[in-house]
């Protein structure tokens, strides 16, 4: 058990999952076929963060590291903020609040 | 071993009370063995509707005849008495009437027109079986009727040709013509019959695929081999009961869409099989447009002006209505697109009638399905976890059967889930997606008898709660 370990490749796992999501947001509109760049991108980096997602599993116990994943929806609300230009309401911030403090709780 | 051809044969003479059934490797050979065995001369007549796959005409020409193509009614897709009468000449040797998409409009008038002038009637049911014209059965009206294994239901090949006149002399010919079918012909006649059934519980993928690998976009060659094989007949007849027993739920989802669109006209006397549903556009430029949006329609056989305006899709008895409506009913900037290009001021009017028909969401099934894929996506972690266990950076990986099933699950999970967010309302689907957090944490302490604090249930909680309230603050 390493759990430091186990926590920054969650980290790594969770940004590189929300930017395949985002890009599969804006293949979503185009046609599904293998010259769509953005969806073929898209499966790459899910793909990538899959794995290091698995190696981190190796690392510490389930629970902890499915809770923490949970992590990656805060990354899609800020990279969809960012990039997207999607806004942030008061749902979407206290979701981001409680998923955080309950992350912190699980930490210890 | 059965001899399912045997029994095919009885049953499609029994269903359609016609003596006798030879049965074919395709229903194109079908019809070329036919034609053959009729000896046409060159300047032997065969009148077929414009609308059609360009095979048929290939058999004719390849038989000796003349092909005299007639357009087809623009609104029943079919041969009409009227315009068949035009081109009668003393030539004429035969007409074969298509029943298009299944639909039998025109048939009776045809067959009384063709005894008048002592002319043969072939009919194609290659998509009607089932489907009756005032009470009649579709491929009784004619002198021969052939029929098609792949149209209506997803098979390898096969085709029949069923009729009450006499068949040694083309028993005769289909054995002289036949060669065994090489290894080559069957994975084409494969390849070809999925792409031909649209079979659609294979992806569009797949079938694009099939359609490469048979080289062919239509499996349009007549080829050497002339026999059925059991095994086609037994697929076939395990299949025609369900085309009878479907007839009903075909008619209604062609009941439901005959009202917001235009498609295909039936006449009142006739009761299809509509193996597909159809969709008419005003112009190419408008069926282009739409067909660019909903890549599940299909152009139709090319040639025809008819060719230019429709699309098809095949008639699943599974289409929910809700299915329906998504496929048939213009999406927003459908509509809107469309409006630029005709008339800017109609734009939102359009756009307020659509709103209401698109809001039609299943709430009860999409939870069901979130919860289905939330449990399997839970469970997929635990494989995960056990997988994980024997994880190394290496190729021996393909052999980590924990972490294959448990990835391919969660794949799975994950294109259910988009599937679960499309029926239902995201503030109810969210949720129970993020119930997974608290089946997940049962199971880690059922299966690793991890310990859980306190502490962990408080962020447990709060994970929940707040992954639900990012899910629903993302409605708009």
């Amino acid at each position: 058990m390493n759990l430091k370990l186990a926590l920054t490749l969650i980290l790594i796992s969770s940004i590189v999952g929300a930017f395949s999501t985002l890009l599969f947001k804006m293949g979503a509109s185009y046609k599904i076929n293998f010259e769509n760049k953005k969806l073929l991108g898209a499966v790459f980096l899910s793909g990538i963060s899959f794995v290091i997602y698995i190696y981190a599993l190796k690392q510490a116990p389930l629970t902890f590291i499915y809770l923490t994943a949970s992590v990656s929806y805060i990354w899609v609300v800020i990279l969809a903020r960012t990039i997207l230009k999607e806004e942030i309401n008061r749902l979407k911030l206290m979701g981001i609040v409680l998923v955080i403090s309950g992350i912190i709780l699980i930490q210890v | 071993m059965t001899d399912y051809k045997l029994e095919l044969e009885k049953h499609l003479a029994n269903y359609l009370g016609l003596k006798n059934v030879v049965l074919f490797s395709s229903c194109r050979n079908a019809l070329y063995t036919l034609l053959l065995s009729f000896n046409l001369k060159s300047d032997d007549e065969v009148i077929i509707q414009d609308f059609i796959c360009d095979s048929l005409p290939k058999a004719i020409e390849k038989a000796g005849g003349k092909v005299v193509a007639v357009p087809v009614d623009e609104e029943t897709f079919n041969l009409t008495a009227k315009e068949v009468k035009k081109k009668i000449t003393k030539k004429t040797k035969a007409v074969v009437f298509v029943h298009t998409y299944g639909n039998p409009s025109g048939i009776k008038e045809i067959a009384e027109l063709c005894q008048r002038h002592k002319i043969i009637l072939i009919e194609d049911i290659a998509h009607a079986l089932g489907a009756k014209y005032d009470g009649k059965l579709a491929g009784t009206f004619g002198d021969y009727a052939v029929y098609s294994f792949t149209k209506q239901m997803i098979n390898l090949g096969g085709g029949a040709l069923i009729t009450n006149r006499d068949v040694e002399k083309i028993k005769i010919l289909k054995e002289q013509l036949n060669h065994p079918a090489s290894k080559l012909i069957k994975l084409k006649r494969l390849f070809a019959s999925m792409y031909e059934s649209r079979a659609f519980f294979l992806s569009k993928i797949m079938i694009d695929l099939a359609r490469k690998k048979s080289n062919l976009k239509q499996s349009n060659e007549l080829d050497s081999h002339y026999e059925c094989s059991n095994l086609e007949a037994n697929i076939t007849l395990r299949q025609v009961k369900k085309i009878y027993n479907d007839l009903e739920k075909r008619k209604s989802n062609y009941n439901l869409i005959k009202e917001k669109i235009k498609t295909q006209k039936i006449e009142t006397k006739a009761e299809p099989s509509h193996n597909y549903l159809t969709r008419k556009f005003e112009n190419k430029e408008e069926r282009d447009l739409f067909l660019e949006k909903n890549n599940q329609f299909f152009r139709p056989w090319p040639g025809a002006k008819l060719s230019e305006t429709i699309i098809f899709i095949p008639n699943s008895p599974k289409f929910s209505k809700m299915k329906l409506q998504s496929l048939f009913i213009d999406t927003e900037s459908d509509k809107v697109k469309i409006n630029v290009n005709s008339n800017n001021s109609s734009e939102s009017i359009n756009n307020n009638n659509n709103n209401n028909d698109i809001k039609t969401k299943d709430n009860t099934k999409a939870v069901l399905l979130a919860l289905f894929c939330t449990l399997i996506v839970s469970i997929a972690q635990i494989l995960l976890k056990l997988g994980s266990e024997k994880f190394t950076f290496s190729f021996n990986q393909i052999y980590n059967y924990p972490l294959l099933i448990g990835g391919l699950i969660y794949v799975a999970g994950a294109f259910i889930f988009i599937k679960a967010f499309r029926l239902g309302e995201l503030s109810v689907v969210y949720p129970v997606m993020a119930s997974g957090y608290i089946i997940v944490t049962i199971l880690s302490i059922y299966f690793f008898g991890e310990i859980i604090t306190m502490q962990k249930i408080m962020g447990i909680t709060l994970i929940t709660i707040g992954v639900v309230l990012i899910g629903i603050g993302g409605k708009k």
